[in-house]
C-alpha cells in the first residue's frame, strides 16, 4: 500500500474511525443534552481525543498482559465490544430522557437581509479559510518525509521500532542500555516519556504491516482538526450564534504556531493542547450542568498521559475545578493551608523527603521531582524573550495582544460565579507554572533561545481561549445574543 | 433589535466610520509605497552580481574567490555554505546602505546569506536575508556593525535551513533579476519595511517553536506589532471619538480585532501557499522512498541503505561522528535496528563491549585506521572487523580491545 491509493486511505481512515466513534459514544453517553448536529460533532472531535487515547492504554494493558503478538487484533476487539456496549447504554438512557431525540441548531438570524448575508459570507468564508489551512497543512503531512528533531528522538523512536519489531521491546536509560548483558532492550533520549503517543502511532501505522509515517502522523491533523471543532461546537453548545462562534474559533485557531505543529507532526505539543481543549469544553458543560464529571476525569487522564508536563497541567487542571466547584469554606481553608504550607517552606528553606523509593527536593533552590528533572532555581529576567517570541514574531497574531484585556474582562463579567471562579484558578495557576519555568528554572534557555517558550504557551493559550470565549460570547453574555 | 433607536443608528454609524477611515488609512499606505515601488527605487540601481542566472549546479565554481585587497575570501573563512555569486569589488557601504534583490526559483527551505568584509581586515560579516522568490525584497543595513567603510568583497550565499539538507536532485536553475544597492531615504526605508512584511515565511525546522526568527534583521518592524498598535489605535479611536459604550463597544473592538487578524492571517496564508505549493512540486511525483532521499542527506540515507543489512537482531550500534545533530539523524536512520542516539563526546571507549557495532560518519581521523583494522579513542585502540566501509562512513565491529 501506497499513502495515498484507496487502500492505504481505507485502512488509515478505519484505524481512525474506530476509536473516535467509540470515544465519541462515551461522551454521548456521558452528555445530557437531546441529539443535536453540534452536540453530534462535539462528541466525535472529543471522542476523537478520547478514543485515540483510550485505544493506547488498552494496547498498553495488553502489552502488560502478555498479549503483544495479536496487540491490534485484540486491541480492535476491545474498542468494538467497548462501542457497542456503550452505544447499547446510550441509546437504552436516551429512549429514557423527556427531551426530544433531536432539536434544531438555531440559525443565523439578522435585523436586515444584508446583514443575514454579511453573517452567512463571515461564516462560511471562516470555515472555508480553515479548511484551506488543513489543505495546506495536509499536503505537508502526506508528502514530506517525518522531520522535527523531537519525532525522531522521542516520539516516534518507539513506535517504529514497535511498528517494525514487535512491541515486546523496552526502551531503558543509556546507562542501564550498556549494563545490559545482550541487545534485548532499547535505548533513546525519551525512554521515560509516556507511550501513549507511540502507542497511537503503533495502532495508525500497524494496520498497514510497514512502517509508514504519514499514517502515524495523520492523528495530528485530526488532532488539529478535533481541536477546531471542539471549539466552534463549545461555543454553539453554549449558546452562541454561528457568527460569534465563527470569530472565536477564527480568533483562537489563527495562531500560526498551532498550524506549524499540524504540519510538522510528530510533537507532542498539539496533542497536549488539544486535550487542553477537550478539558476546558467538559469543565465549563459540568459546570453548566449538562455533561458528567466522568468525562471530565477521562480529559484529566488523557493530559496526564502524553507528556511528563502533563503532570503539572493536570496540577492546573485540578486547581480550576476546585476554584469552581468546592464549596466557600472548603476553597479558603485550602488557600489558608497552602499559604501556610508556603510561609513553612520559606521560613525552614525547603522540604526533602522519599516517598515510594523516589526522591523529592523542593527548596527555595532547587526542585527535584523524579521524572520531571532536576531544576536549580536562579531568577533569570527572560521578559524580553518572551515578548519577542508571543507577541513579535508571527507566532501567535493578536492572540497575547488581546487575549489578555479579553481574559480579564471575562473574569470580571463572571467574578464570583463558578465559570469565573476557573477560569481565574486556570490563567493564575497555568500562566504561574510558565512564569517559574523560564524565570526561574535551567528552562529560561529555552526561552532565550526560543525553543520551547511558544510550545509550552501552546499547551496552555487555546484552552483558556476557549474559556475566555464561552464566558464573553455564550448565551449569558453581554457581547452576543443567542442567535447570532 | 430589530427596530434599533435613532441614537443607536447614530453611534453605530460613528463606529462604521471611525473603522472605514482606519481601513482606509491602511489600504492608502500601501498603494502609496506600491506605487513608489514601481516609479522610483532605492537610488541609482547598481548591479554587483557577477552573474544574471546562476544555476544550482555551478556554485561550486565560485568557491574561493579572493576579496579584492587581496586577503582571504568569505568563501575560504567559510566553507560551509554555497556560494552562487561573489562579487570583489570596491564598494562604498556608508552611501549606500540600502540593498535590493529579486530573485526566482530560490528554494524556500535554503537560507540566502549576504557577507562582505571591509578593506583592510578579515573579519567576515554576515547577515540573513529572506527569500526573495517572485517579488523584490529591499534591506536596510544601516544599523549593521559591520556595514561602513569599503567594502573589498560582497557575496551571496545560501546553505541548507538547520535540519534539512541540500537536495542534491533539484536542477531547478535559480535567476537572479538584480541585486542592488542605493541610498537611504524615507522611501528605501518604507519598502524595506514593507518588502519585509510581505515576503514568503519559509518553514524551518525552528518554526516549530517559533516563526520566523531572523536575528540579523533586527532592524525592522514585525508585521504583528505594527498591526496590534493600529488595532490599538482604532480601537482607542472608537471608544474616544464613538463615544460607545457596553455591548456596541465590545463588537465593535471585536470587529477591528478580527480585521487585524485577517491581515496577519492572509499573510500567514500567502507563506503557507508557497510552502505547500514547493513541497507538492518537489515531492508530489516521488516515491516514498525517494522524498526520503530528496529531503535529507542522500549520502547518510545511501550509507544507511547500504550498511543496514549487516546489522543483525542481536546487535547494538554506537555511532560516532562529529556533529550532535547528524549522530541524531543517522541513529533514525539505522531505526529499527538497537541504536544508542547519544552524542559521544571525548574518551568514548568506556561505552564499548567487545561485539559492539560501530557506526562511523564523517571522521575522517578515525576513517583512517580502518585499513590497518584498528580504530582510536584517546589511548585505547581496539580491533575490528570492517563489515561496510564508504567514503563518507563505515559500519565495523568491534573485536577485540587492544593493549
Amino acid at each position: 500500500m501506497v499513502a495515498g491509493d484507496a487502500s492505504w486511505w481505507l485502512t488509515a481512515g478505519s484505524a481512525l474511525a474506530l476509536p473516535t466513534v467509540c470515544g465519541a459514544l462515551v461522551l454521548l453517553g456521558l452528555i445530557r443534552r437531546s441529539l443535536n448536529l453540534s452536540v453530534l460533532l462535539w462528541c466525535l472531535a472529543g471522542g476523537h481525543l478520547l478514543g485515540l487515547g483510550l485505544t493506547a492504554l488498552i494496547m498498553a494493558l495488553l502489552c502488560r498482559a502478555g498479549f503483544g503478538e495479536n496487540l491490534l487484533l485484540l486491541t480492535s476487539i476491545v474498542v468494538l465490544v467497548i462501542s457497542v456496549l456503550v452505544g447499547l447504554w446510550v441509546l437504552r438512557s436516551k429512549r429514557r430522557r423527556e427531551s426530544p431525540m433531536f432539536d434544531l441548531v438555531p440559525e443565523i438570524a439578522a435585523d436586515s437581509p444584508w446583514a443575514l448575508r454579511f453573517r452567512q459570507t463571515f461564516c462560511w468564508s471562516v470555515l472555508l479559510w480553515s479548511g484551506l489551512i488543513l489543505a495546506l497543512v495536509s499536503s505537508e503531512v502526506l508528502l514530506r518525509p517525518l522531520y522535527p528533531w523531537d519525532a525522531w528522538s522521542a516520539w516516534s523512536v518507539k513506535a517504529r521500532v514497535w511498528a517494525e519489531l514487535g512491541v515486546g521491546i523496552d526502551f531503558v536509560g543509556f546507562r542501564q542500555w550498556l549494563a545490559h548483558p545482550d541487545a534485548a532492550v532499547f535505548t533513546n533520549e525519551a525512554w521515560n516519556y509516556p507511550e501513549t503517543l507511540p502507542l497511537v502511532q503503533l495502532w495508525m501505522t500497524g494496520w498497514l504491516k510497514v512502517w509508514d509515517p504519514v499514517a502515524a502522523n495523520l492523528p495530528w491533523l485530526t488532532g488539529g482538526l478535533s481541536m477546531m471543532v471542539l471549539i466552534y461546537h463549545s461555543c454553539r453548545l453554549f449558546g452562541a450564534g454561528p457568527l460569534a462562534s465563527s470569530v472565536a474559533l477564527f480568533l483562537l485557531t489563527s495562531a500560526p504556531i498551532l498550524t506549524t505543529q499540524m504540519a510538522l507532526a510528530g510533537y507532542a505539543d498539539l496533542w497536549l493542547s488539544a486535550s487542553m481543549v477537550l478539558f476546558v469544553a467538559c469543565l465549563t458543560a459540568w459546570i453548566a450542568g449538562w455533561l458528567s464529571p466522568a468525562a471530565l476525569c477521562l480529559s484529566l487522564g488523557l493530559i496526564g498521559s502524553l507528556k511528563l508536563e502533563g503532570l503539572i497541567w493536570v496540577l492546573v487542571c485540578a486547581a480550576a475545578i476546585a476554584a469552581s466547584r468546592l464549596p466557600a469554606q472548603i476553597r479558603l481553608g485550602m488557600l489558608i493551608a497552602g499559604g501556610v504550607v508556603t510561609l513553612i517552606w520559606w521560613v525552614v528553606d525547603g522540604f526533602s523527603f522519599s516517598a515510594a523509593g523516589l526522591e523529592f527536593v523542593l527548596t527555595p533552590q532547587l526542585i527535584e521531582i523524579p521524572y520531571l528533572g532536576r531544576h536549580p532555581l536562579a531568577f533569570s529576567n527572560q521578559l524580553g524573550s518572551l515578548f519577542t517570541a508571543l507577541i513579535e514574531l508571527p507566532n501567535w497574531h493578536l492572540v497575547w495582544v488581546f487575549g489578555a484585556p479579553a481574559a480579564g474582562l471575562a473574569i470580571w463579567r463572571w467574578k464570583g460565579t463558578a465559570q469565573g471562579r476557573g477560569l481565574s484558578a486556570f490563567l493564575l495557576t497555568g500562566l504561574g507554572f510558565l512564569f517559574v519555568l523560564f524565570f526561574f528554572t535551567q528552562a529560561a534557555a529555552w526561552a532565550e533561545s526560543m525553543t520551547a517558550s511558544n510550545r509550552l504557551a501552546l499547551h496552555l493559550v487555546p484552552a483558556a481561549g476557549l474559556w475566555v470565549a464561552l464566558l464573553l460570547v455564550g448565551q449569558h453574555s453581554f457581547l452576543y445574543n443567542s442567535r447570532r | 433589535m430589530n427596530n434599533p433607536s435613532p441614537s443607536i443608528t447614530v453611534v453605530r454609524l460613528s463606529v462604521r466610520r471611525a473603522f472605514a477611515v482606519a481601513l482606509l488609512a491602511f489600504i492608502g499606505c500601501a498603494i502609496w509605497i506600491a506605487f513608489l515601488t514601481a516609479q522610483h527605487g532605492p537610488g541609482t540601481p547598481q548591479n554587483v552580481t557577477s552573474a544574471k542566472t546562476v544555476v544550482l549546479d555551478r556554485w561550486q565554481l565560485l568557491r574561493g574567490t579572493p576579496a579584492l585587497d587581496g586577503s582571504p575570501g568569505i568563501a575560504e573563512l567559510d566553507p560551509s555554505g554555497e556560494f552562487f555569486a561573489v562579487n570583489p569589488t570596491a564598494f562604498d557601504a556608508d552611501s549606500r546602505p540600502v540593498i535590493s534583490l529579486k530573485a526566482n526559483g530560490y528554494p524556500l527551505n535554503y537560507v540566502l546569506m549576504l557577507a562582505w568584509k571591509q578593506e583592510h581586515s578579515d573579519e567576515a560579516f554576515f547577515t540573513r536575508l529572506q527569500v526573495p522568490n517572485g517579488s523584490r525584497q529591499d534591506y536596510l543595513m544601516l544599523r549593521h556593525p559591520g556595514w561602513s567603510g569599503t567594502l573589498s568583497e560582497l557575496v551571496l550565499y545560501g546553505y541548507p535551513q538547520p535540519q534539512t539538507s541540500p537536495p542534491v536532485s533539484l536542477k531547478t536553475p535559480i535567476e537572479f533579476e538584480y541585486f542592488r544597492s542605493g541610498p537611504d531615504s524615507w522611501t528605501a526605508r518604507g519598502l524595506a519595511l514593507w518588502t519585509g512584511w510581505t515576503a514568503p515565511d519559509p518553514w524551518a525546522m525552528l518554526s516549530v517553536s517559533s516563526l520566523g526568527r531572523y536575528p540579523d534583521l533586527e532592524e525592522g518592524i514585525g508585521l504583528v506589532p505594527v498591526i496590534a498598535v493600529m488595532v490599538l489605535i482604532t480601537c482607542l479611536s472608537i471608544f474616544l471619538v464613538g463615544g460607545l459604550r457596553g455591548q456596541t463597544l465590545g463588537r465593535s473592538v471585536v470587529s477591528v480585532v478580527v480585521v487585524g487578524t485577517i491581515l496577519l492571517q492572509w499573510q500567514f496564508t500567502r507563506s503557507l501557499w508557497a510552502q505547500a505549493m514547493e513541497t507538492r512540486s518537489q515531492l508530489a511525483h516521488l516515491t516514498p522512498a525517494e522524498r526520503q532521499r530528496f529531503q535529507f542527506d542522500q549520502d547518510l540515507v545511501d550509507l544507511v541503505a547500504s550498511v543496514k543489512s549487516n546489522i543483525g537482531r542481536d546487535d547494538r550500534v554506537h555511532i560516532v561522528t562529529d556533529d550532535r545533530f547528524f549522530n541524531l539523524r543517522a541513529a533514525w536512520h539505522l531505526r529499527p535496528a538497537n541504536v544508542s542516539t547519544f552524542f559521544l563526546r571525548g574518551k568514548a571507549q568506556g561505552v564499548f563491549k567487545p561485539g559492539d557495532l560501530l557506526f562511523i560518519y564523517r571522521r575522517p581521523d578515525l576513517a583512517q585506521g580502518i585499513t590497518r583494522r584498528t580504530v582510536t579513542f584517546g589511548d585505547v585502540r581496539w580491533q575490528i572487523q570492517p563489515l561496510s566501509v564508504q567514503s563518507e562512513g563505515a559500519l565495523l565491529r568491534l573485536t577485540n580491545l587492544l593493549p
